[in-house]
């Protein structure tokens, strides 16, 4: 008997591609740990707002996805700005425990807002011309359009790299995630530098939801969707490691898509297995930095 | 009004849409061949239930009442005799927010309707009704404040609403403590109507139909196709393991010669991506699929299916899916909708033909500028119940009104109900159909009407057909 590697490879396949798509969120996520020292319980929110708000754009602009996608997660970066400003900037002098209750209340708030200003019914938007075709490949059919997100996805990941680590703005990112203290002495404005990195996590979590609209059926509990799966990438990956997040994804989305495949009905064990084998053998995470 | 009366009036749906009545009536005789041929032993109930007519209640009599937006038929005493107390309190509850708001939403606009409608008209024997809704935030603890909070503190004399049978199970658990009786409008699951009405003789009401017809009925359907492989994708809880058991109870009694593959089971949570369910669906090559989903993930899943190309290699003719008419998932996949996929949901608004539905229809999508959701629509009518259980009881006292319930048959927009007094279960009639795009409606409908009475795909007291998963 021959075995058939034709799905098992496309198994695969849909694992990676469902990795890309939380991927970019879950960048977001360890980015603001990893400078503001933050565990954003409502990251999962700001993804939902960034896809009510294209939904928005879409039905403001004709439909113009191009312009839906690129407007909405800036005005989502700038709620979270003032989310920052406002609501967080003065917990920081507080134990860590003020800030995990407040980004719970935000979520109750958004889950809220959302049902307030766009109500219950969901949403959902075309593919937009030129994305919306399939091809095979070994196995079953490859959506173009989730060829699109990995490739979006791969160039958010190296403009991320760029801005990190060669740009000015980047520096002192690293140095202030590294010693908060050490860069207020050398001059660098701590202050602006978590407003600025929290807003660019939220522009990530709002991105990606932009991205998801023409693929799901929005709904007030999307960001439960995602919120555990990107807390679950960044614990294997290491709280704070942008590469600890990249592969932190693929694991845990090949972790899904085959124990789906293998042993149906013990998925979701599948995902938490890769996370309880590093919680006990490395509980920093894969990239992840000691803790003292 | 003689039965034979009554079941013509209940087909008369059947009778004025695109399946004859030759078809109508072959189709059902075929089916009940089958079962007479090949499943006497296993399916004692459907026999009894099939040869025994509904028994419409001897002590009233049939009266038309005409309502400020809907002319109800229903049977009730003939006039007022007693003062009740006013008003006569409804304390509801359901999912009001989160992912699943829209369903709460739904049947807090039957219900609304219902209650405007019965006050203009004067009440129930001149008292009106008055109506508290609250969030049940599909948290049985939850389920259970808001029950002790309307009837303790709010006065309310009967409950109604849920849509989680978690919640149902849980506040029906208080019912005694109460004193109070509950219909439930969506909670379905039959651990509920079986286990605790049938068995424990509590005091809840099944007012939606159950998995007897999201899986039954889709057997009925399934044992016409050549197709000798059921795969399944399935929530995984109560609702998608109810209606996976009783589709393979059911069609195996038909089709002994089908196999049954494991289901692939979707986590009861918002799922954006279900690329990884469907293949690994698909790499177990079966030739027709169940799909037990509902609400947005199924409207996400059968989007993502299309762009997936899983109906390249499970025809659309060959997936079926019980809730795939909500009005929710025809609104959200609308033109995109695959043409051809076995659809159904729990009142359909085609469904009768009557005056009365169509007045519904027509009042409802002018108050609200939509088609009437399915819980909308049993919410509605299970007002109308309880107002005819009431007149019949002449009484809001509790025991009373359960007793009046409980056989209780009237006319709604979902057709001929009649309340089975042994489980309390609503029993009603809907349709299946395959899902066609007709330029007279804003949303996908069906076609190719399938539909066979709910005494043939219901099992019967004394159960245990089937051991339902705690």
């Amino acid at each position: 008997m021959s075995l058939d590697l034709a799905p098992i490879f496309y198994q695969g396949l849909v694992g990676i591609n469902r990795a890309t798509y939380i991927l970019i969120a879950a960048l977001g996520l360890t980015l603001i740990f990893g400078v503001v020292g933050v565990v954003n319980f409502a990251h999962g929110s700001f993804y939902m707002l960034g896809a009510y708000f294209t939904g928005t754009l879409l039905w403001l602009f004709g439909g113009n996805f191009w312009l839906s996608i690129i407007i909405a997660p800036f005005v989502i970066m700038a709620v979270g700005g003032l989310v920052e400003r406002f609501l967080l900037r003065p917990l920081y002098r507080f134990p860590t425990e003020f800030q995990l209750l407040l980004t719970y209340a935000l979520v109750l708030v958004f889950y809220d807002g959302v049902r307030i200003i766009w109500g219950t019914q969901y949403f959902t938007a075309e593919v937009p011309e030129g994305l919306n075709w399939s091809f095979g490949v070994p196995g079953g059919v490859m959506p173009f359009y989730n060829v699109f997100i990995m490739i979006i996805c791969s160039l958010t990941v190296l403009s991320l790299y760029y801005i990190l680590f060669k740009t000015s703005w980047g520096m002192k990112v690293r140095v202030t995630s590294m010693d908060r203290d050490m860069a207020s002495a050398v001059g660098i404005n701590v202050k602006r530098i978590y407003s600025s990195a929290f807003m660019l996590g939220i522009w990530l979590a709002a991105f990606s939801g932009s991205l998801i609209v023409p693929r799901t059926a929005t709904s007030p509990g999307l960001g439960d969707s995602i919120i555990i799966e990107s807390f679950a990438i960044v614990v294997v990956g290491g709280l704070g490691s942008l590469r600890g997040a990249i592969l932190g994804s693929m694991i845990i989305g090949l972790f899904e898509a085959y124990g789906l495949f293998l042993i149906p009905g013990l998925e979701l064990a599948f995902l938490y297995i890769p996370l309880l084998i590093i919680l006990i053998v490395r509980p920093r995470g894969l990239f992840g930095k000691k803790y003292s | 009004m003689d039965n034979g009366q009554e079941e013509d009036g209940v087909r008369e749906g059947l009778l004025n849409r695109k399946i004859s009545r030759r078809k109508a009536v072959s189709s059902m005789a075929a089916a009940g061949a089958v079962i007479g041929v090949g499943v006497v032993a296993g399916a004692g109930g459907y026999l009894a239930a099939s040869s025994a007519p509904r028994q419409a209640p001897s002590t009233l009599t049939q009266t038309v009442t005409s309502t400020g937006a809907a002319q109800t038929v229903t049977q009730t005493a003939s006039a007022p005799t007693v003062k009740l107390k006013d008003p006569i309190k409804i304390g509801g509850q359901a999912i009001m927010s989160g992912p699943y708001g829209n369903y709460g939403n739904f049947m807090l606009n039957g219900a609304k309707m219902a209650v405007d409608e019965i006050n203009a008209s004067g009440g129930i024997l001149g008292s009106k009704l008055e109506l508290n809704w609250l969030d049940d935030k599909i948290d049985p603890n939850q389920g259970i404040k808001n029950a002790r909070s309307l009837t303790d503190d709010w006065g309310a004399d009967f409950l109604m609403g849920i849509d989680s049978s978690a919640v149902g199970v849980a506040v029906a658990g208080v019912l005694p403590e109460l004193n109070r009786m509950l219909i439930l409008s969506h909670a379905i699951y039959p651990t509920i109507n079986e286990g605790l009405a049938y068995k424990k003789g509590w005091a809840v009401f099944e007012g939606c139909q159950n998995v007897y017809m999201d899986g039954g009925q889709a057997a009925l359907i399934a044992k016409d196709m050549p197709i000798k492989v059921w795969g399944a994708i399935a929530v995984d809880y109560e609702w998608g393991w109810g209606v996976w058991d009783w589709f393979k109870y059911s069609l195996s009694k038909y089709r002994p010669d089908v196999q049954f593959l494991d289901p692939v089971w979707i986590p009861g949570t918002i799922i954006t991506d279900h690329d990884p369910y469907d293949s690994a669906l698909l790499a177990k090559n079966p030739e027709g699929v169940l799909c037990v989903n509902w609400s947005q993930g199924l409207a996400t899943q059968i989007k993502q299916m299309t762009a997936s190309g899983f109906f390249n290699k499970v025809p659309t003719s060959q997936f079926i899916t019980p809730m795939g008419l909500a009005i929710d998932v025809l609104e959200t996949l609308g033109k995109d909708y695959p043409e051809g996929i076995w659809a159904s949901t729990r009142a359909w608004f085609q469904y009768p033909s009557s005056d009365l539905n169509k007045t519904y229809v027509k009042n409802y999508l002018s108050r609200y500028n939509h088609y009437p959701a399915y819980s909308s629509t049993t919410a509605y009518s299970d007002i109308y119940a309880l107002k005819a259980a009431i007149e019949k009881a002449q009484s809001t006292d509790t025991d009373k009104v359960v007793a009046a319930m409980k056989g209780l048959s009237l006319y709604t927009p979902m057709g001929r109900v009649w309340v089975r007094p042994e489980d309390n279960q609503f029993m009603y009639d809907v349709p299946y159909g395959q899902i066609t795009h007709d330029p007279a409606y804003p949303i996908p409908v069906i076609t190719n009407w399938k539909m066979w009475p709910a005494e043939l795909w219901t099992p019967w007291p004394p159960f245990g057909q089937v051991q339902w998963r705690p």
